[in-house]
């Protein structure tokens, strides 16, 4: 399905590219046979793919019922039912009114100065066009965050105190996939080590060796990127060791904040 | 409808229009909030030749006059599943996207294309290689990108590490089961956070692909592997695969590798695709490869047959080489040897504990290199010779050549037959035919009349040879000369268990970077060997050598035990013959440690041998990484029942993958993910672009891409 009005022809749009490239070729570089081939084929392609259009008055007509009664449907809903009614998003990722809304409300937001700009007609005519678009692009690509699938950080922290700090080990209780293990700060640098079997049956296990001299007080000795499926606790550290030079074990306060960007 | 409903209904269109269109600036400018903090990119839209690369100015490559024109990118449609190659879910030319090109300082092409350069560091200590693979992307367009390469790596190679750099902050990746893994990089894709996956597309190909990238940014991408160092004819020999020969995918084969021209009108319909640069053509990609040697004993010599090294003199057993160059030089293996001081070794064993107490080992026994020569009985030899388009030009008439050599070096006595294949499989006869003067020369005429054209139709040439008439007390030989570029390995090994009996097969590599997986599938599945003729060196030379070997194993039939230590689940199950100059390894677990009785029985033609040696199993921790080699056999082993027992499928596949998890390494079955959470990268379009790697020397391109495969 179309996108833009430039795509509502892809024959003619194609026609285009080419004669574009056309004129860059006679300005100068030659177009290479493959590529002038490509485009040819590819043009042959998208006609046979496409459904051609030829009327093109009648399809504006009928989009614009289509639009005409989204409009009104969802116009009576932003009236009657205010924003809270609009806010189940799409799973798809397309753009919904209700990421239009809180785009309107990331731009406006003081809550009057919100309902002003909702209530003014051109954001009105601005949001049912997207709503127009987005419910009738196949192609739209996925521009909203998934809130099954989200992505974030977690730095584990350890405080130490005076005692130097030369290894550590924890067991993370993780509520979504681990995604990645970053390395922390100062001998800490090199990305923490994890027991693959342990994962195997769900559990996270992490560990590290300080690269150089062991360091004092409170760092971060490494990070984590969690995949979240849907609203969970937060994770937590459920087992910890920390080791000093002569890997004894050391008194030593874990954390796991979750890193704001 | 009455003129004034007309009007009326035409007068809502308008304004319907006009918010349409208001509509799609607002969510034009929406993109742009969402993605970009600095929204200095040009998202793709209306402004079609510039689109993807934003302002022409950020492409870095350009200098002095431009020369070539080449769309790197196509729009996106609707579909999510993106395909190694440029973002081909367009199918159409969508809006197209220039990249332009200068010349190097050579006068050949290059392009601008995301992967900077390769770097190896491989330490090769005893007879175990650890080898850190990193890539270096950079995005030399105007938009955020996803870089997507297929490249190769050693059949036996089990990948076990996988970091992730951006900037100076080092990401590792995690191991999973395949399709989890693939979403989480779908998701983080979309998302726009860097993120990097690693699959196996084959026992010896692999993907990367390396998501948002953005503009001008460097991002790293680190995989390390471990495996066994050969031992072929007294040398040593280390092997790094450069590049992905293109494979021919039989009717049907949607599972496999596709390769086509870089920007080419046809597309591949396989899985996975490879993008080939023109002759002459080249991306500015760096290679370095850094070895360090530790063999354990002194080192006698160093060479490379494949590329030009820069190697420190060896130092008792410690030795350095380094090989730097551009990508002209990687369109071929990258092969470095050394021979080693004092008597030829017979049994050598690496062994390990775990911590959890399991033991690993690999044994490899030895064969003497020079071969007893004595009378021996009459054979039937059958040559099977690969014609098909990527054999054209230089790896055919090395085939020709080796042939014709080997054909003057049969016995009386002896019969033999030549089975060629292309797209069908043709022979000298139907028959064997019994050795003398004249069938020797019609023979030889039959072979300098062979031309390379067509696909790649192993199948049918295997079918051939197996379906000639056979004699009851002769050993048939089956010897293979291909560069194995096809992509249905499985279907044919899986063929070769079914219908070899007690056929034995020899498989020569042809090309400077052939298929090892397959050819080493076929020589372990017909319990026979390998032998590289291409790699430099004298091809008819290593022929002769081997027809003198091949009807003379050193011990066939054979069987090991071993007593002292508990040992279980060895891989091979079943102990190859052992020939002269071609060591076997037995990968294994073991309980208990100390020294143990390893002895070997079999016979030597009617004569049964024994060797025993004493050895020493290790009680501590050696080798980390035995234990990922010992799985990565384990998988290949599996991997191979999968290919005749196909109504084990599902057990098979839970196997590997338990066993892939456990150990943290890549198979079919699972994949390595990065993410890095911690931002959202800007830009808002986020294609992917494949990186084009060059034809394999010798291989023509003109018969080898497009349209036929």
């Amino acid at each position: 399905m179309p996108r833009s009005s430039d795509d509502f022809d892809p024959p003619n749009h194609s026609l285009r590219l080419h004669r574009e490239l056309g004129d860059a070729a006679s300005r100068g570089p030659q177009i290479p046979d493959d590529i002038d081939a490509a485009i040819r084929s590819a043009i042959a392609r998208q006609f046979q793919a496409s459904t051609p259009v030829r009327r093109v008055t009648a399809w504006w007509l009928v989009a614009g019922a289509i639009a005409a009664v989204l409009f009104a449907a969802v116009g009576t809903a932003i009236w009657s039912a205010g924003r809270t009614a609009l806010v189940p998003s799409q799973a798809d990722g397309r753009m919904t009114i209700a990421a239009a809304l809180r785009e309107v409300e990331r731009i406006s937001p003081n809550s009057s100065q919100r309902a002003k700009a909702i209530s003014d007609p051109r954001v009105r005519a601005i949001l049912m066009a997207i709503v127009a678009i987005s419910g009738t692009s196949g192609d739209a690509k996925p521009l909203a965050i998934a809130p099954h699938a989200s992505f974030v950080v977690y730095d584990i922290m350890i405080d130490t105190e005076v005692q130097a700090l030369a290894a550590w080990q924890c067991e993370l209780s993780l509520p979504g996939r681990i995604a990645g293990i970053e390395g922390g700060d100062g001998p800490f640098s090199a990305p923490a080590t994890y027991d693959r079997a342990a994962l195997v049956t769900g559990r996270v296990m992490l560990a590290a060796i300080a690269d150089g001299a062991a360091a004092t007080g409170s760092m971060r000795v490494g990070s984590v990127t969690v995949q979240f499926d849907s609203e969970a606790p937060p994770p937590s550290i459920t087992l910890s060791l920390a080791c000093g030079r002569g890997a004894e074990l050391i008194p030593a306060r874990f954390q796991l904040l979750p890193r704001t960007p | 409808m009455n003129a004034y409903s007309s009007c009326r209904f035409c007068c809502l269109a308008t304004l319907v229009v006009i918010a349409m269109w208001l509509g799609a600036c607002a969510s034009s400018t929406y993109e742009r909030r969402q993605y970009s903090t600095n929204a200095s990119s040009t998202p793709l839209g209306s402004t079609e030749t510039r689109g993807f690369l934003g302002n022409s100015e950020s492409i870095p490559r350009v200098r002095g006059p431009i020369n070539e024109t080449w769309i790197v990118a196509r729009a996106p449609n609707s579909s999510s599943s993106v395909r190694a190659g440029y973002d081909v879910r367009g199918t159409g030319p969508g809006i197209g996207s220039l990249v332009a090109c200068d010349r190097g300082t050579d006068g050949l092409p290059t392009r601008a294309f995301p992967l900077e350069n390769t770097a190896v560091q491989a330490r090769l200590e005893g007879p175990v290689a650890s080898v850190d693979v990193s890539q270096r992307f950079r995005n030399p367009y105007g938009d955020t990108i996803e870089a997507a390469y297929v490249f190769p790596l050693p059949n036996d190679a089990a990948v076990g590490d996988f970091v992730l750099r951006v900037g100076d902050r080092v990401i590792r990746g995690i191991v999973r089961e395949r399709e989890e893994a693939e979403a989480m990089h779908r998701d983080a894709r979309a998302q726009g956070h860097v993120a990097s996956l690693l699959t196996e597309e084959r026992t010896n190909i692999f993907m990367e692909k390396v998501a948002n990238i953005e503009p001008g940014a460097s991002i790293e991408v680190t995989l390390t592997y471990y495996n066994m160092i050969d031992y072929r004819d007294g040398w040593y020999e280390w092997r790094f695969p450069l590049v992905v020969g293109p494979r021919f995918n039989p009717p049907g084969e949607r599972d496999g590798i596709g390769s086509t021209r870089v920007g080419g009108s046809v597309e591949s319909d396989q899985k996975t695709h490879v993008e080939y640069l023109r002759p002459g053509a080249r991306t500015d990609r760096g290679v370095q490869i850094d070895v360090a040697i530790d063999a354990g004993v002194p080192i006698r010599a160093l060479e490379s047959p494949s590329h030009t090294i820069v190697a420190a003199p060896p130092e008792s057993s410690i030795a350095t080489a380094r090989f730097v160059g551009g990508e002209e030089l990687a369109n071929r293996d990258f092969v470095l040897r050394y021979r080693v001081a004092g008597a030829e070794p017979q049994v050598g064993l690496v062994s390990t504990k775990s911590a959890d107490g399991k033991g690993y080992f690999a044994l490899t026994l030895y064969p003497p290199e020079v071969v007893r020569i004595e009378k021996r009985a009459p054979i039937d030899l059958v040559y099977v010779i690969d014609r098909s388009g990527s054999m054209s030009g230089r790896p055919l008439a090395q085939v020709k050549e080796v042939v014709r050599a080997s054909l003057g070096k049969l016995h009386r006595g002896d019969r033999f037959q030549i089975v060629d294949f292309g797209s069908d499989a043709r022979g000298f006869g139907d028959a064997m035919v019994v050795v003398d003067d004249r069938s020797i020369v019609d023979a030889r005429r039959h072979v300098d009349a062979l031309n390379a054209d067509g696909g790649t139709m192993v199948l049918e040439g295997l079918r051939r040879a197996l379906a000639l008439p056979s004699d009851e007390g002769r050993v048939r030989y089956l010897v293979f000369l291909t560069d194995g570029f096809v992509s249905n390995e499985a279907e044919i090994i899986g063929e070769m268990h079914k219908t070899l009996a007690g056929r034995r097969v020899f498989a020569f590599g042809i090309g400077s970077s052939a298929n090892w997986a397959m050819l080493e599938g076929m020589a372990d599945t017909g319990r026979g060997a390998v032998a590289d003729i291409s790699s430099g060196g004298d091809a008819v030379a290593v022929m002769d050598a081997f027809m003198e070997r091949i009807a003379h194993p050193i011990v066939h039939d054979a069987t090991l035990s071993l007593s002292g230590v508990s040992v279980d689940q060895l891989w091979p199950r079943r102990m190859p013959d052992l020939i002269a100059g071609r060591p076997v390894t037995v990968f294994g677990i073991y309980t208990g440690s100390g020294t143990s009785q390893v002895s070997l029985h079999g016979w030597s033609g009617s004569e049964r041998v024994e060797r025993t040696w004493m050895l020493t199993f290790a009680n501590d921790t050696q080798s980390k990484a035995l234990e990922r080699i010992w799985a990565r056999a384990q998988i290949a082993t599996w991997s191979d029942d999968a290919t005749w027992q196909p109504e084990r499928g599902d057990e098979i596949r839970r196997d590997i993958l338990a066993t892939a998890l456990r150990y943290g390494i890549a198979s079919p079955y699972t994949a390595f993910v990065a993410v890095d959470g911690s931002r959202v990268t800007s830009g808002s379009d986020r294609r992917t672009v494949v990186q084009p790697v060059p034809m394999p020397e010798g291989v023509r391109y003109e018969t080898s891409v497009d349209g036929r495969r």
